[in-house]
């Protein structure tokens, strides 16, 4: 931690036991705030101690008024609820509304998506156009539409209303999504247990409905419900958001950019756009760049548009517009006080956010309909009006800036490069250097030659409860040293990004010697000249879908299940229920899912048992819950090799 | 004299015992009805405070320890000693006991208290401890406990059920030496 020389700090009461392991912007930040008397998440957190215990083992049942009902876990209190449902029961019941939760994230964010291509293949949203009409063909192909003799437009119009048929369904017949996109052998599976679904809305309506009072008690047949709400959120939320947003904004190609909260810039109009769906954010740039010159004769230098969290990582992986935070530093960012103006879609948007706002000059703009925060201006976006709202919304920000207190600025020194970029069809692009016939089999042939040992997607949500320890990079860093390549998306990608561990030479500091003869071998090939960085951007959260592609194509191209691919799934300081739903949908896939902290699962010994274990036999996935970032490693680097012996692979 | 004690590995830290701490010595508190009945009431007191508090003692979030901690009424107390006005006394039990009225709110018994068990109420300026509620048939705190991790009880029974549970691992674990006779409900064995 840096404290400014010459000044004294005034003494405040900090406690900073939990804070020594943030990075360094952060730390520097949080001194900032603290000296200027702002509350941030940190001193939330310290007030929230003692975090109830009930909620932490998933034994409260709110879902009825004879309640609230507790289960003592020691069991000398009350071992059944008023009606009687026990702690399985009501473990597994909450576990059910906390992937409703993020189903309905994941899916309405998608379905807002799929509605706009629509529109604007009708030509009735002028705003935006098909960008990847090849992505928009190969989609169509994939569903099953004649492409022959249409226009990208009459495409786009039929690939649309396909999706929207995932919400809309009223026979029994599969998702278009997940019958297109789920890879065979998964099929079979999910088929003979019952989880193909048809309609996800439906499935989200139903699982509200089944763990209401006096409905479902069997914590077996309430977990199948879990499993199918990972399904749905997988493809009628990740992949159906991914591919169409892909088709809207282009897919993301390679690209050099920089992170850290040090990429605010003193001398422009500073704004960040904060939250999920690139419907905004992409018309933010857009206009920033269309409004320079009203930038300079407010005296600025230039309009600097900065990203947080998933919208950023939007406009981060398609444009290159620089990472400014993940979640946990949304505050620093206005702490900084050089922010004029943070402009929020939906999604992991502190309402704090406005009270630390407050004290700064920076204007904090609300946007859609269903995310309004007390405090903030709202500025109303819908499809129709994205232009006129991505203007105003830049302007205001000029505005802003001149009211900006010079005094209050403090911008911490530090940028970190990274390569982003990484989707499935940049990292083909890529192998298709070394083959052009079959880009997978030189990946296939350095997981058998035991250069790579394996894959993990580290993903999720840098968590200030878990920050000070630094699970996330030190998760990464321990795997890349046993030849794991990481792949990453969401603030997780950011955080690791702002760590350095995104540059080439992160590969040659991090990684073990085989992971490095390989990825220095394809940034040769990609005509990088140093060799590819160890951990691969592959998005925003919804862009799990792109890992999910990846592992299907690998054990589409192998002919096997992927639960038998060395691969595996952690999201190490996870906080949403979104992240409950996409691991939910990744141990539907059949992959090993670390996470950190513990599920709400462990006040029943049979849900714990059946996610933890049994679930290995059902569907191929396991859960693993561990905190320490080196045991983690271990138990994941167990696993992975545990798939290649299994496969008959010597190392 | 009956005193509050605390099962730590029970403590789950859920603050129950604040909440209804709080309501106990809220305004509207009606003796003789539930609790959480007055629950409503008592939010809207501006006066209802708990006397106990959830305290963590790791810093850790994981494992999660944590120790309700309020007056522990102890036998030479500082804060009666350091009460100039007379509004703290030690009864002939061994309550120690606060008369508001005569409480001046100087807060000597705040920094002399060593777990911090006492505080000035910013509403009524008077000191704010437990008073082990008298009004109720036990200690809210104890009542409310969803894990029976607070224990009102004499020091006696506390020690005495502490000699029967280690009785218990101690016969489990000393194997009886040869020839001893064991007598049970069941008859004798010879081990």
């Amino acid at each position: 931690m840096t404290a400014e020389k010459g000044r004294t700090a005034p003494r405040i009461e900090v406690p900073i036991l939990r804070r020594v392991g943030l990075d360094e912007a952060s730390a520097e930040l949080l001194q900032k705030a603290w000296r200027e008397g702002i509350s941030t998440e940190y001193d939330r957190l310290e007030a929230q101690a003692v975090q109830c215990g009930f909620g932490l083992l998933g034994l409260c049942c709110r879902n009825c008024y004879m309640g609230p009902c507790r289960i003592d876990p020691f069991g000398e209190g009350p071992t059944a609820g008023v009606c009687g449902a026990t702690a399985d029961t009501i473990v597994a019941r909450n576990l059910v509304r906390e992937e409703v939760g993020g189903t309905a994230s994941h899916t309405q964010h998608a379905y807002e998506v799929a509605h706009v291509l629509l529109e604007t293949a009708h030509g009735r949203v002028k705003g935006y156009r098909i960008t990847d009409g090849e992505k928009l063909l190969r989609i169509a192909q994939r569903l099953g539409i004649e492409t022959e003799g249409r226009s990208l437009e009459e495409v786009a119009a039929l690939v649309a209303e396909k999706a929207l048929e995932d919400f809309t369904r009223t026979a029994r017949e599969p998702m278009n999504w997940l019958k297109a996109k789920t890879p065979r052998s998964v099929y079979e599976v999910w088929e003979k247990l019952g989880l193909v679904t048809s309609n996800a809305f439906h499935e989200i309506a139903n699982a509200m409905h089944r763990t209401t009072m006096g409905n479902d008690a069997d914590p077996v047949n309430l977990l199948l419900s879990a499993l199918r709400l990972g399904i749905v959120d997988g493809y009628a939320g990740l992949h159906l958001a991914t591919d169409l947003q892909d088709v809207l904004f282009g897919t993301p190609k390679p690209l050099k950019v920089l992170t850290s909260l040090g990429v605010l810039k003193p001398d422009h109009v500073n704004i960040a756009v904060h939250g999920h769906n690139p419907l905004l954010s992409m018309k933010v740039v857009e206009w920033a760049g269309k409004l320079e010159d009203e930038a300079r004769k407010a005296g600025a230098a230039g309009i600097n548009v900065v990203g947080i969290c998933c919208t950023g990582n939007e406009v981060l992986m398609r444009l290159g517009v620089p990472a400014a935070a993940h979640n946990a530093q949304a505050e620093l960012a206005i702490v900084t006080g050089a922010l004029d103006a943070m402009v929020v879609d939906i999604q992991c948007i502190f309402p704090s956010l406005a009270q630390v706002a407050s004290c700064y000059h920076t204007k904090l703009i609300t946007t859609f309909p269903y995310a309004k925060i007390p405090g903030a201006t709202h500025i109303e976006y819908s499809p129709e009006k994205a232009d006129e709202v991505a203007e105003r919304i830049v302007r205001e920000a000029i505005e802003a800036y001149r009211r900006r207190d010079p005094s209050k600025i403090h911008i911490p020194g530090r940028v970190e490069e990274a390569i982003v970029g990484f989707s499935v069809e940049a990292i083909l692009e890529v192998l298709k250097k070394l083959d052009p016939q079959d880009p997978l089999k030189p990946l296939i042939e350095v997981i058998a030659q035991g250069k790579v040992k394996g894959a993990v997607g580290i993903v999720g949500c840098p968590n200030p409860k878990l920050r000070d320890k630094r699970i996330t990079e030190r998760l990464a860093k321990s795997l890349l040293k046993r030849d794991i390549l990481v792949v990453s998306t969401g603030c997780t990608a950011i955080a690791m990004a702002q760590e350095g561990l995104m540059k080439p030479e992160a590969t040659e500091k991090y990684a073990g010697p085989g992971l490095r003869e390989v990825l220095t071998a394809l940034g040769e090939a990609a005509g990088l000249g140093a060799p590819l960085p160890p951990v691969w951007h592959m998005g925003s959260c919804v862009d799990n879908s792109r890992i999910a592609d990846l592992i299907g194509a690998l054990a589409e191209k192998l002919g096997v299940h992927p639960s038998k691919l060395p691969v595996a799934g952690s999201a190490p300081e996870f906080i949403t229920e979104k992240a409950i739903s996409i691991g939910t949908y990744f141990l539907a896939l059949g992959i090993p899912v670390h996470v950190a902290p513990a599920p709400r699962i462990f006040g029943s010994p049979l849900v714990a048992e059946v996610l933890t274990s049994k679930l290995r036999e059902i569907t191929g996935g396991q859960l693993i819950v561990e905190y320490d970032p080196e045991a983690a490693a271990e138990k994941l680097y167990n696993v992975i090799m545990e798939k290649r012996r299994e496969l008959g692979l010597e190392s | 004299m009956k005193r509050v004690y605390v099962d730590l590995a029970r403590c789950l830290g859920c603050k129950t015992c604040e909440i209804a701490c709080a309501v106990a010595h809220s305004r509207g508190r009606r003796p003789g009805q539930p609790l959480m009945l007055d629950l409503y009431a008592a939010i809207a007191d501006p006066a209802a405070r708990p006397r106990v508090r959830v305290v963590p003692v790791s810093q850790a979030y994981y494992p999660q320890i944590t120790l309700p901690i309020q007056c522990r009424h102890c036998e030479k107390p500082q804060c009666v000693a350091a009460c100039v006005t007379g509004a703290l006394t030690r009864d002939a039990e061994g309550r120690v006991n606060l008369a508001p009225e005569r409480c001046i709110g100087c807060r000597m018994c705040v920094m002399l208290c060593p777990y911090g068990a006492i505080r000035v109420d910013p509403v009524m300026g008077v000191a704010l401890k437990c008073d082990l509620c008298p009004e109720e048939p036990e200690p809210a705190c104890v009542s409310s406990c969803p894990t029976k991790a607070l224990i009102y009880a004499e020091e006696e029974e506390l020690v005495g059920a502490k000699h029967r549970r280690v009785a218990g691992t101690l016969a489990e674990a000393i194997p009886p030496a040869p020839g001893t006779v064991i007598v049970g409900l069941g008859g004798s064995a010879q081990a």
